[in-house]
């Protein structure tokens, strides 16, 4: 007989991003609800016998309460049994808000938060047992995955499906570190038969048993994740396989990029590079611009940019590694034929923006102003 | 622009007048008031501005009041390449009409005339420069507003080599002004930046409350656990100390008990102690009550002895007093004899004393009563006496007038003085005198007639002749005076009245002699005096009667002294006997005071001695009783008993406190209570360690709703887009400002540039009128700044009047030399130069004279002096 469940974490609900608007975070949040009855309706499909989320349900125990009801919610429309796991963003502590009254009044019947280390049978999958490794700080000062498996005993034809998070390493650095040895004996004497991993946002396995994963966050979070937006599909047959399946569930995308503007390509290629994205509105860019451009080339590149804002759910600029010079060029100035003390001006501000500093800034914007001025004087005229 | 020729019709107060004008030069237009010279500036503004139809209050201002006709306006006018006449009739007949002449001719009128003629202008003339350089009657004072001409800022460009701002530029630099304005204030500060600034503090502060709250509950998530600890920790610690009070009960129960027997032992002791000490009470008793019982009877005894011995002295004492007390009674008896006596012979000497002073009385009576005869004598004396000192004082006077008189008479009368030459006799008056030779006889003053005979040999017979007539009266009426003097004196003559005098002077001195004496008879001059006197005479005489009577002839003394003598003898005796007595009163009362003394203390004695006898029988009775009741063995037996009973009972509680010491019963106290106080103390902590938990997380119940970390979120974001639009606001600020201080700048510079051209032409023209060492500065607006004269700086509003009137023509002067080139505009100067003296009149016509080189001006006076320096000028008279 064989067991399928689906394993998710770090759903991390009510999580803002600063560089999203106000419209595009509602969009964004919204987002991540709707993960929750992605994997409901994945459940359904695949026939999964329960969910289990490894820590990091909420994004902190402070988050609204409109958060709260609208997670339970959709927890609601999930036809399985859902087991929580407080995770380091969300423990179990005195201001937990597992223990919250919107959250305890709230919480359907089969969802289940694992606030100890005592297994818990399976409604509706006999021989199936899950227990929680639950974080009841924010610093643990031990191995939590190692204290739990310590109280547990090997058992024969049942299947322990231990949920935990945290960063797992081979390492000592850290007490409070999975240690993975120790988690792989476990599973090697039977004692559990799946640890479910919750913290990193990729999907990702650990060790070598095949046994142990992070399912990662449904919806990406970051620029840097190499594989977020997926659910895992675990099936532990009685052979003794394990046969893990990931289904993607993200519809949000992250991209990062870097453009060399030099030349009149530059923009084009900048252009065409965001024209290609789709969709617009769930894509968050970064965009990193490097070169020397002229006044009008400025403008148009603002143009563009601001254009291109309007559609995306964000377009970040990465100020740090942004190298763009603006140099005005004679041909910025050739339309405009001005004489006397305009002139003598012009040139003085062009000498002042060849330099750097905020005056040199201050000069160039004063420079495009000028354009924009004796151009539409000029028209007038 | 030049302007030919203008003439008036039907203007104002003007019928008709054409003047014609240099095309070139000065032409100076001289009248009187009112004349209508103002009104040809004013003619040729409207002829330019208002359409022949125009109801303004200008145009119909210049009818003329007496007539009903159209004011009428033609100018004959060279300007840029066109040559034309232009005529308009205002009001009444309206019309307009342009005859162009070059550059070819046309014919135009009405409203297309007027608008042709407008173009014409716009096209060949600065209008603003024809404005600002003419001088309208009574503007003179004011600077030329030359900033908005551009035909100046052309010309000005073209002399300093600058290129003239054109439209564009202008456009762009006011576009450029607004929208700096936009964003900075006129005094360089930032403004509208506040709501920004405002937006991005509130949701900084907002996001320093939310964390702030965060904060709160995070430290109340761990102040959770830390109690949680707490709480854990004190309770594993509470239950050995509970053990231990415990312990430390029990064992204090068995302190107790051993407290509770000493206490046992303790009152048996005091028990036997109480016993003992009645014992040793009752043995006293006894033998103090046999102690007294001897000492009474010893007492007894020794007041008996006394008593006896006492009796001998008593019975002398008496003796002594009955004897004191008969000789005091003698003495008495001899004493009251002795001063009888001495009070008889006291009288007796009174009598006598009164007696001699009633003789005196009388004899100063009499003495008194002969006094006042004398008074009286004297008194009578003086009143009959009429020579007071008056009176002989004015017989003396009379007297010597008398004398006075005589002697200057007989000064006037002759004189004979006889000196005999030897022995002779000589019969004076028939009186024979001898005289020795050499004597002389007194002088003879002859009075009447004098006859000196030498017998037998001369008769000499010496007249005094009639004399003074006046002397002789004056020697009659002294005489007559002092007569009557003597009369009223009652004297006969001088001496009489002298005689009198004295007389009268001691009759007073005899009188105020008798005054004295009489007051010193009586003491003293108050008028009761010699009554008293009487009184006291009648009084002793009484007296002395009186007493003669009583003595009844008694033996008496003889005088005085007999009497005094007896008198003192009398009290010696008495003295004496005084004395006696009173020493033998001591003596007797001293034998009474012993007498009782002794008394006394013998009956005090026989009563202590009675006392004494029946106290002894009294306590005798009592101590053979209490004997017969209780023998003294029987008490020293049960003393004995007593005193032992009470050693043992000592000793046993002793031992017993020893023992309890040993357990120290203090510091078992000391721990018990203390253990329990810890303990108490532990359930104390816990309690409060409880409610604080309580309270936290209640605390984090209320909280843990408030969504604070999404909240937080939102502020960071909407603080971050408010720091980026401030930013950018600030951004677009500040290249307003960079755009409009460039433009600035170099616009600035260039005025500058092109200010120096008119500076310099103004300065080269003042020097003429103000001296080499003129210096002057001109703003950018074109406006003199300051004068500068013989290294002295002045700004223009200090100048006086005359100075400013000169430089405000020769700086339009300037500008119309400047602007020749192009054509330019007349230079039209109503009435000016009032203020300048005769000099710089001079100066003034000297520097038009040279504009008229290039120029054309147009002067306009009431003064036909005013301009006559002006060289090479027409002058035209308007009558």
């Amino acid at each position: 007989m064989s067991v399928r469940f689906l394993h998710s974490a770090d759903w991390q609900l009510g999580m803002t991003r600063h560089f999203l608007t106000a419209e595009a975070q509602a969009r964004f949040s919204q987002a991540r609800i709707d993960a929750i009855r992605t994997l409901g309706r994945l459940a359904q499909d695949t026939a999964a016998a329960f969910l289990v989320v490894s820590g990091d349900v909420f994004e902190t125990n402070q988050v609204s309460p409109q958060t709260v009801r609208r997670a339970l919610e959709a927890l609601a429309s999930v036809p399985v049994p859902v087991f929580l796991l407080p995770g380091n963003h969300d423990p179990l502590d005195a201001g937990s808000i597992f223990r919250s009254p919107t959250f305890v009044s709230g919480r359907p019947p089969h969802v289940t938060v694992l606030a100890d280390g005592t297994p818990h049978a399976v409604p509706g999958a006999p021989g199936v047992e899950v227990v929680g490794a639950p974080w009841f700080t924010k610093r643990p000062l031990s191995d939590l995955v190692a204290d739990v498996c310590a109280t547990l005993e090997p058992s024969k034809g049942l299947v322990r499906v231990l949920v935990a998070h945290g960063a797992a390493e081979i390492s000592f650095d850290n007490p409070a570190v999975i240690r993975v040895e120790d988690a792989e004996a476990a599973l090697a004497d039977g004692r559990i038969a799946y640890l479910a991993l919750g913290d990193r946002h990729s999907t990702t396995s650990v060790g070598s048993s095949g046994r142990i994963w992070y399912a990662g966050a449904p919806e990406p979070t970051d620029y840097d994740e190499l594989d977020a937006g997926n659910a895992l599909l675990i099936e532990l047959h009685d052979d003794g396989r394990c046969e893990v399946t990931k289904h993607r569930t993200g519809t949000w995308r992250f991209a990062r990029e870097r453009f060399d503007l030099d030349g009149a390509d530059g923009i084009d290629a900048l252009g065409a590079w965001l024209d290609a994205l789709a969709p617009k509105e769930r894509t968050i860019v970064k965009l990193t611009l490097v070169g020397t451009v002229s006044l009008s080339a400025n403008a148009r590149l603002e143009a563009l940019l601001e254009h291109q804002r309007d559609l995306f759910g964000a377009i970040e600029r990465w100020q740090r590694h942004t190298e763009l010079v603006v140099r005005p060029d004679d041909d910025d100035f050739a339309d405009l034929s001005l004489s006397g003390f305009a002139a003598e001006a012009l040139a003085a501000l062009r000498a002042e923006a060849s330099g750097t500093g905020a005056d040199a800034d201050a000069a160039r914007d004063g420079l495009a102003l000028l354009v924009r001025f004796a151009t539409t004087a000029g028209a007038a005229s | 622009m030049r302007l030919l020729r203008l003439r008036l019709r039907n203007f104002r107060g003007v019928e008709e007048r054409e003047v014609v004008f240099l095309r070139d030069g000065v032409t100076v237009v001289v009248g009187p008031n009112e004349i209508g010279k103002s009104s040809m500036a004013e003619a040729l503004d409207l002829l330019f501005t208002a359409q022949d139809s125009s109801q303004k209050a200008e145009v119909k201002a210049v009818k003329p009041v007496d007539r009903d006709a159209g004011p009428e306006v033609e100018a004959e006018i060279e300007t840029g390449d066109y040559a034309f006449t232009y005529r308009k009739r205002f009001v009444k007949s309206q019309e307009t009409v342009l005859q162009i002449t070059r550059p070819r001719p046309e014919h135009v009128t009405g409203r297309q005339a007027h608008e042709r003629v407008e173009q014409i202008l716009e096209q060949t003339m600065d209008i603003d420069l024809w404005r600002a350089v003419r001088i309208k009657q009574g503007e003179g004072l004011g600077q030329a507003v030359l900033g908005d001409a551009q035909s100046l800022g052309r010309a000005l460009d073209r002399a300093a080599g600058t290129v003239h701002e054109g439209q564009l530029e202008t456009t762009l630099f006011d576009r450029a002004k607004e929208e700096y304005e936009a964003y900075w204030t006129p005094g360089g500060k930032l403004k509208g930046d506040f709501p920004l600034r405002t937006s991005v503090t509130q949701h900084q502060a907002a996001l320093d409350g939310i964390e702030s709250q965060m904060r709160a509950v995070a430290a109340d998530v761990d102040r959770d656990a830390d109690l949680t600890a707490e709480r854990t920790r004190l309770a594993d610690a509470k239950g050995p100390e509970t053990a231990r009070v415990a312990e430390l009960e029990a064992r204090w129960r068995q302190i107790e008990e051993l407290t509770r027997n000493v206490e046992k032992l303790e009152e048996t002791e005091k028990a036997a102690r109480v016993v003992a000490e009645q014992a040793a009470e009752a043995s006293r008793g006894r033998a103090a009550a046999a102690a007294d019982l001897a000492a009474a009877e010893a007492e007894r005894v020794r007041l008996k002895a006394a008593v006896e011995a006492a009796a001998p002295a008593l019975a002398s004492a008496r003796e002594r007093s009955e004897h004191a007390a008969t000789s005091l009674a003698d003495a008495r008896i001899a004493r009251e004899t002795a001063e009888a006596h001495a009070r008889t012979t006291r009288d007796d000497l009174d009598f006598l004393r009164a007696r001699q002073a009633l003789a005196e009385h009388t004899r100063t009576r009499e003495t008194l009563v002969a006094a006042r005869a004398a008074l009286a004598a004297a008194e009578a004396a003086a009143r009959s006496n009429l020579v007071d000192p008056s009176a002989i004082e004015a017989i003396r006077l009379a007297d010597r007038e008398v004398q006075v008189a005589r002697a200057l008479l007989d000064a006037g009368r002759p004189s004979v003085v006889l000196t005999a030459l030897r022995d002779v006799t000589v019969l004076v008056d028939g009186a024979p005198s001898a005289m020795r030779a050499g004597e002389s006889a007194p002088r003879h003053t002859v009075t009447e007639r004098l006859t000196v005979e030498l017998a037998g040999t001369l008769r000499v017979e010496v007249d005094a002749g009639a004399g003074d007539v006046a002397l002789a009266e004056r020697g009659a009426e002294a005489e007559r005076a002092l007569r009557a003097a003597c009369e009223r004196a009652g004297v006969t003559d001088l001496a009489a009245a002298e005689a009198a005098a004295t007389a009268r002077r001691e009759a007073m001195a005899a009188r105020t002699e008798q005054k004295r004496r009489i007051t010193e008879l009586l003491g003293g001059d108050e008028p009761g005096r010699a009554d008293q006197l009487e009184m006291r005479i009648a009084l002793h005489t009484a007296r002395i009667a009186a007493y003669l009577e009583s003595r009844a002839g008694a033996a008496m003394p003889g005088d005085e002294e007999a009497a005094a003598s007896e008198q003192a003898a009398a009290d010696r005796a008495a003295d004496e006997a005084r004395t006696a007595e009173s020493t033998l009163e001591r003596e007797d009362r001293a034998a009474r005071e012993q007498l009782a003394e002794r008394e006394v203390a013998a009956s005090e004695a026989n009563v202590r001695l009675d006392l004494a006898e029946t106290d002894v029988a009294t306590r005798a009775l009592a101590l053979e009783e209490r004997r017969a009741a209780l023998p003294d063995g029987a008490i020293a037996e049960s003393l004995g008993g007593a005193v032992a009973a009470h050693e043992a009972a000592k000793f046993a509680a002793a031992a017993a406190r020893l023992a309890l010491e040993g357990e120290g019963p203090e510091t078992a106290r000391a721990l018990l209570d203390n253990a329990r106080r810890v303990v108490d103390g532990m359930a104390e902590n816990l309690r409060a360690l409880e409610i604080s938990q309580a309270e936290v997380r209640a605390r984090l119940r209320d909280h843990g709703e408030d969504g604070l970390a999404e909240r937080r979120d939102a502020e960071v974001t909407a603080r971050d887009a408010a720091s980026a639009e401030l930013e950018r606001w600030l951004a677009r600020a500040e290249a307003r400002r960079k755009l409009y201080e460039a433009l600035k700048t170099a616009r600035d510079a260039a005025h500058l540039a092109y200010v120096g051209p008119l500076r310099d032409k103004l300065t080269s023209l003042g020097k003429v009128v103000f001296g080499a060492s003129l210096g002057l500065e001109v703003g950018e607006d074109l406006r003199v700044r300051s004068r500068t004269l013989d290294g002295r700086t002045v700004p223009y509003e200090s100048l006086s009047i005359g100075a400013r009137e000169q430089l405000g023509v020769l700086t339009r002067l300037a500008c119309a030399m400047l602007v020749a080139e192009d054509g330019g505009v007349p230079v039209m100067l109503d009435d000016t130069l009032g203020f300048s003296d005769p000099r710089r009149l001079e100066a003034m016509g000297a520097v038009l004279s040279l504009a008229g080189a290039s120029c054309q001006v147009i002067v306009l006076t009431c003064y036909p002096d005013r301009y006559r320096h002006v060289g090479g000028a027409r002058t035209v008279l308007l009558s």
